[in-house]
């Protein structure tokens, strides 16, 4: 089964039609990119307020979930410490694929202004992979919702019964 | 043969949508009844005074931003009066009307989340969204002050960073008379709704003994009937010559319970509402700033100087050898006493009246923690 | 009451021996007494009538490296009924070999129940040991973290479970910056 799904074709006929379907399975997964409630900062707020009226990320698809069973999206906002690095790989984990990270704030990028700390993971990268960074202290809501679109653009280029270009 | 039970040990970990940041709870419970609750804090532990020895007086200011986040201006404003004093720096008084007026504003922002999310963790979601939508109106009125919507860093030592905006008090004005009505809406929403008062009348009562032994402060110490605030009995800046009352939590159901708690809230923020039209009506001309060097010395010597934030006396005891930098820097919050009763009361509640508890002491874990 | 006041009543009970008023220097002014004396000082500071020291404001360790390595505990107290504060310090010297045996105190969290995180915190930052306190652990950092952090000669770690602790790129950026 795998050696033939492997040899998908790719021109033809039947390369449009799989080429249509991968193309219509995206669509439908980045219409609807639901997140995680990973607010540990100041950057939580933010997130809590775009969530809310004014600028709101439900128009977009994302609905808030608190738990990762459900979640497509891990969107870390705030500070991660040593303490609670081991949680968030666990949460990371617990999350179904396909799954995808947002590294919101300047702590979650590289760490932001704590650097001098020794308590501070610099960086989120270091735990888990992320596909978007969002810079930022603490980003704006529009900056927010220009991140989550962005990931919905690189949602659109995945293939997923069509391997090859 | 008679049927056993055992006890279950929860934990209530540090990621939970009903806790207010990042706070781990070990709960050892019977069924719903907790025996034993055990706070587990430190997952926002940043090491902020460790990096206040490194860095020069004036560079440490933004890091008071993010001591508590919600409530931002207040941080600042404790951080600036303590090094003015230790540096003997004067303040000119349309500066100190200014500050003020951003405090005030702050806190009523700060109470408006605290209330909010202290409805959704009841269980009742709309009342959150009302509240965000009047902090939204406030952001954009920082905003356009200094530039920033959460994490201001607009104080500095001798006044303030930017002057106020042509027609700012004005919009300040329009956005008072659109937000005192409100009040009366949430209290019709949910402060005497019949499941709210049901949840929260008589939950983890806290006497005054216990308040003074935990060394609680603010709205927490005052729901117990304690009558104690900063601003009035050991006035700063203009504090002392604007007038406010202080609320006191002593309704007819009965003192210190978390329904207390959430009436204090509300009453603070008419009083803020009161300050704040005070100050548009008595805003001084003049400078705003006095110009201080950027690298800042200090005399040796130490000083312990507290000042009254939403959530409580925020202390800061600067030590310093003389030079640029502080020896010493300790913070003191009114979160880090809040969450040491939890253990405390927790025994005998039920889970649900935990998560009441825990709203109704308005924790927020970056002052946990520091 | 005024500071001197309370000076009397304090030196009427535990003595005069070893105590140093230290009111010379700009800011507040502080009492340094020997740690044995403390307990019962403590205990005596919120019972009598007259200081009624209901409050403690904050607890907090110091470490001083100067020509003497020490370590001091500074206790804020406030009473709310007669509306005075007060300071007391206590310092520990501590040696090269074995310190934990020499910064011991004792815990006033049976008087202060307050002062049960706050000790835990000081153990946690800086290494002074509490006699005393029935749960004495970290209180901020990891259980298996190595080090007290706030101590003027800690060295942090190049790792922590495997997790780097430096960003190459920016390395040694913000030292410059610093100054």
């Amino acid at each position: 089964m795998v050696y033939l799904y492997n040899k998908m074709p790719s021109e033809g006929f039947f390369g449009a039609a799989f080429t249509t379907v991968d193309r219509a399975l995206n669509w439908f997964r980045l219409s609807s990119v639901w997140y995680l409630l990973f607010g540990l900062a100041c950057c939580g707020i933010e997130l809590m307020q775009t969530g809310g009226p004014r600028t709101d990320i439900d128009r977009i698809g994302s609905v808030p979930r608190p738990t990762p069973r459900q979640a497509d999206l891990m969107i870390v906002a705030g500070t991660l410490t040593y303490k609670m690095a081991s949680r968030l790989r666990l949460l990371y984990d617990q999350m179904a694929e396909p799954k995808y990270v947002i590294a919101m704030g300047s702590c979650a990028n590289c760490g932001g202004l704590f650097q001098l700390s020794y308590s501070v993971v610099k960086g989120v990268d270091k735990i888990v992979p992320v596909d978007v960074y969002v810079p930022g202290c603490p980003p704006r809501p529009e900056a927010l919702t220009e991140g989550i679109l962005k990931l919905q653009e690189k949602i659109r280029t995945e293939r997923f019964l069509v391997k090859s270009p | 043969m008679p049927l056993t039970t055992e006890t279950m040990v929860l934990n209530m970990g540090p990621h939970h949508p009903s806790t207010h940041g990042v706070l781990r709870f070990i709960l050892r419970t019977d069924g719903e009844v907790i025996h034993m609750c055990r706070p587990d804090i430190g997952y926002l532990h940043r090491g902020l005074e460790k990096i206040a020895e490194q860095l020069p007086y004036a560079h440490f200011m933004p890091y008071t931003d993010r001591l508590d986040y919600l409530a931002a201006m207040n941080c600042n404003l404790g951080y600036a009066i303590t090094v003015e004093q230790a540096a003997d720096v004067e303040v000119p008084p349309r500066a100190e009307y200014i500050r003020v007026l951003v405090a005030e504003l702050n806190r009523i922002i700060s109470h408006l989340i605290s209330v909010g999310t202290f409805a959704m963790d009841i269980g009742a979601v709309t009342p959150f969204t009302h509240t965000i939508r009047e902090r939204e109106w406030v952001n954009d009125l920082f905003e356009e002050l200094c530039g920033a919507r959460l994490t201001y860093n607009y104080i500095r030592f001798g006044g303030v960073a930017f002057d106020l905006p042509e027609g700012f008090l004005e919009r300040l004005s329009q956005f008072l008379d659109y937000f005192e009505p409100r009040l009366e809406q949430y209290n019709r929403f949910i402060s005497k709704n019949k499941i709210f008062k049901e949840r929260l009348v008589g939950v983890a009562v806290i006497s005054r003994e216990q308040a003074l032994d935990y060394a609680l402060v603010g709205p927490n110490l005052r729901a117990s009937g304690v009558d104690w605030d900063l601003r009035r009995d050991e006035p700063y800046s203009v504090y002392g010559d604007l007038e406010f009352d202080v609320p006191l939590g002593i309704s007819e159901f009965g003192v210190g319970d978390c329904y207390a708690r959430y009436w204090v809230r509300i009453w603070e923020m008419e009083q803020s509402v009161r300050i704040l039209r005070q100050c548009i009506a008595k805003m001084p001309e003049g400078p705003y700033l006095t110009k201080t060097k950027r690298k800042l010395k200090v005399e040796p010597g130490e000083i312990y100087v507290r000042t009254e934030a939403p959530r409580g006396e925020l202390g800061f005891y600067l030590i310093s050898r003389g030079g640029i930098r502080p020896h010493r820097l300790k913070i003191r919050t009114g979160s880090f006493s809040a969450m040491s009763i939890v253990e405390e009361l927790g025994s005998g509640l039920m889970v649900a009246d935990l998560v009441a508890l825990i709203a109704s002491l308005d924790v927020v874990a970056p002052e946990v923690d520091r | 009451m005024e500071a001197q006041g309370i000076l009397e009543r304090i030196k009427r009970i535990i003595g005069d021996a070893d105590l140093v008023w230290v009111d010379d220097q700009p800011g507040d002014s502080y009492l340094v007494i020997p740690k044995e004396k403390l307990r019962r000082l403590a205990i005596y500071l919120k019972g009598d009538p007259h200081l009624a020291f209901d409050t403690l404001m904050c607890l907090s360790g110091v470490h001083n490296m100067g020509e003497h390595d020490e370590m001091e505990v500074v206790y804020h107290l406030y009473s709310l009924r007669h509306r005075h504060q007060f300071i007391l310090k206590v310092t520990l010297d501590r040696p090269a070999f074995f310190p934990h045996f020499y910064l011991r105190v004792d815990s006033v969290s049976g008087i202060w129940p307050a002062a049960a995180w706050m000790e835990r915190e000081a153990y946690d930052m800086f290494g002074i040991h509490f006699v005393g306190h029935n749960d004495f652990r970290r209180l901020l950092l990891p259980t298996d973290w190595e080090g007290h952090p706030l101590q003027k000669d800690y060295q942090e770690s190049d790792a922590y479970r495997g997790i780097g602790t430096t960003r190459e790129e920016i390395k040694g950026v913000l030292a410059e910056e610093i100054g």
